[in-house]
């Protein structure tokens, strides 16, 4: 009981949770550049996805190219960046990057996920639906839009939740950089043999993953058309092909680290 | 930059290359005398577990070999608390170490005066049938760098001198720094009363403090004098107040082994050894991966002591 009597203990300290160093400010800086990571990942990766997934070409040169994303270790683009970029902390409008280096790192590892289970998605829909659409006489953009996009919804998220938690989990290298966010509590913590500091800033980034989980699937149910949900209507041949809950991502979770 | 602990294949490909370069010249070396001063008994070297000591190791245990000792090495044994160990047991008879760092070991209090320091080492070893030989120029401290650009325009020559203009600029440096009495924790504030208008927590003496002193971001960066990669552009301000201790290497050797011309080969090669060249060994070792040999071997090669 007595480490986990210290952790208790340090949130309970009210001093651990004010000013530049305390739990508040490093949580908002570790939400603001997740959430601008994960937007822009998303801002590039959707796009491609849906357009390689309609065209049905280049998808899987696409896609292993942004696995480059994957397979560079983190760190060593972190490394890598600043030695390009330097500190790279943007003043004015750019600002919101924060550390423009974790950044960089940070939609790297989120763009895999995404790209790849949005073209999966894309090529998971049902030629025979195609089919009936432009039957229907639907242009090439209305079907994108009407019909396969919102078919491949389930899929999309889950790929955007894939590379959410894996950018919420990797922002902690940012505090290497000399950068804040909750990353400062473990980096900090391991520097200076306080054990229970570095616990309780992990502690802080697993919450604050699951908190994004839960949003996103939040997220996910309001986007996602009811006649796609399983729980809508069980029984159904398009649910069971693309379940809303927990859905198999098609790229694992990234060990981060 | 980045440090990769694979070290295996390297070792193992240097030393198969070694291997087939002595299959290769043994023709060639055997009507040779192998040393100047004939056969003077045997040695055991130990070594530290650190990049730098294990350089050191092999630069004095190859200056003995050419000196006419037959040397054996015991290298990356651990820490003092282990390596000191061996030496007074007889299992090593000698072994490179740090002045300020074994002091403080065998509970002395050390300090920043080298003269100082190795009095009080030697009335420490006494008793203890060890001997230390007189320490190298090099020293592997706490260094706080500026830019020329920095030190010509606040006139900064030492860390006094940081002390007013302080407020002014911004610090980068390890993470713990604030917490370390070295660094910038109770006993540098005692001496220099450093208040950066920012305090950067970057790396450890690392690529990251580099960049951000190169580039700018911070103005003043912690680095180690002789395990750092240092800018070209950079400047050491002085610890004019004695904030760093003096940790110059010393060699530990047993009293029954050691002679005049033991402390006389050592104590030539210590003179040589200075905070530069020392900086450079390390960083070959550490940073570039190369063989401690190999590295004391071209040292010794360009200082003419072998």
């Amino acid at each position: 009981m007595g480490f986990l009597g210290d952790v208790v203990n340090w949130f309970g300290d009210g001093s651990h949770w004010s000013g530049n160093d305390g739990v508040i400010h490093r949580l908002t800086e570790h939400v603001q550049i997740s959430v601008v990571s994960i937007v822009a990942a998303a801002l590039i990766a959707l796009p491609i996805g849906f357009l390689i997934g309609h065209v049905r070409k280049g998808g899987i040169a696409t896609v292993n190219i942004s696995n480059i994303g994957r397979a560079l270790p983190s760190f060593a683009l972190l490394i890598l960046m600043v030695q390009i970029f330097g500190l790279g902390e943007p003043s004015g409008v750019f600002s919101f990057i924060g550390s423009f280096p974790t950044f960089v790192v940070l939609v790297a590892i989120a763009i895999p996920p995404m790209l790849t289970n949005t073209y999966i998605g894309m090529v998971g829909v049902d030629p025979e639906v195609r089919e009936a659409a432009r039957g229907m006489g639907m242009s090439g953009r209305q079907l994108l839009r009407g019909v396969e996009a919102p078919i491949a919804l389930p899929l999309v998220w889950a790929g955007i939740r894939t590379g959410a938690i894996a950018v919420v989990a990797t922002a902690t290298l940012a505090a290497y950089t000399g950068w804040g966010g909750l990353g400062r509590f473990i980096i900090d913590g391991l520097s200076t043999q306080d054990y229970v500091q570095v616990f309780a800033g992990a502690l802080l980034v697993a919450l604050l993953a699951i908190v994004f989980e839960f949003g996103l699937a939040g997220l996910q149910h309001l986007t996602v058309s009811r006649g796609l949900r399983v729980r809508a209507r069980p029984g159904g041949r398009v649910e069971d092909a693309v379940p809303e809950v927990a859905p198999t991502p098609a790229v694992p979770a990234r060990p981060t680290g | 930059m980045i440090k990769v602990r694979v070290r295996f294949p390297g070792r193992a490909l240097g030393a198969m290359l070694i291997g087939l370069t002595l299959v290769l010249a043994a023709p060639a070396l055997s009507g040779a005398s192998p040393s100047q001063g004939g056969n003077k008994g045997s040695l055991t070297m130990g070594s530290k577990n650190l990049p730098g000591a294990q350089v050191l190791g092999q630069v004095y245990g190859q200056a003995l070999a050419k000196g006419g000792y037959q040397m054996s090495y015991k290298e990356n044994l651990g820490t003092t608390e282990v390596v000191f160990a061996a030496l007074q047991n007889g299992d090593i008879d000698l072994y490179p170490d740090y002045m300020n760092t074994v002091v403080q070991f065998l509970g002395g209090t050390g300090g920043a005066d080298v003269t100082q320091v190795k009095s009080e080492l030697d009335s420490l070893l006494q008793g203890k049938g060890i001997v230390a030989t007189t320490p190298a120029p090099a020293v592997d401290v706490n260094g706080f760098y500026v830019t020329k650009k920095t030190a010509s325009k606040y006139k900064l020559k030492t860390m006094s001198d940081l002390t007013k203009v302080a407020p002014k600029l911004r610090f980068g440096g390890p993470p713990e720094c604030q917490d370390r009495p070295l660094c910038l924790g109770d006993t540098s504030q005692q001496l220099y009363a450093l208040q950066f208008k920012e305090v950067k927590k970057l790396d450890t003496g690392g690529p990251v403090t580099v960049k951000a002193l190169e580039d700018g971001n911070v103005q003043v960066a912690e680095l180690f004098t002789g395990s750092s990669v240092i800018p070209k552009d950079a400047v050491l301000l002085k610890d004019d107040k004695g904030l760093q201790g003096a940790d110059n290497p010393v060699v530990l050797i047993r009293e029954d082994k050691n002679t005049p011309q033991l402390d006389a080969t050592l104590n030539k090669v210590s003179a040589k050894i200075t905070t530069a060249q020392y900086r450079k060994m390390t960083l070959a070792v550490q940073n570039q991966k190369q063989d401690p040999s190999d590295v004391a071997k071209t040292f010794l090669k360009n200082n003419k002591l072998i």
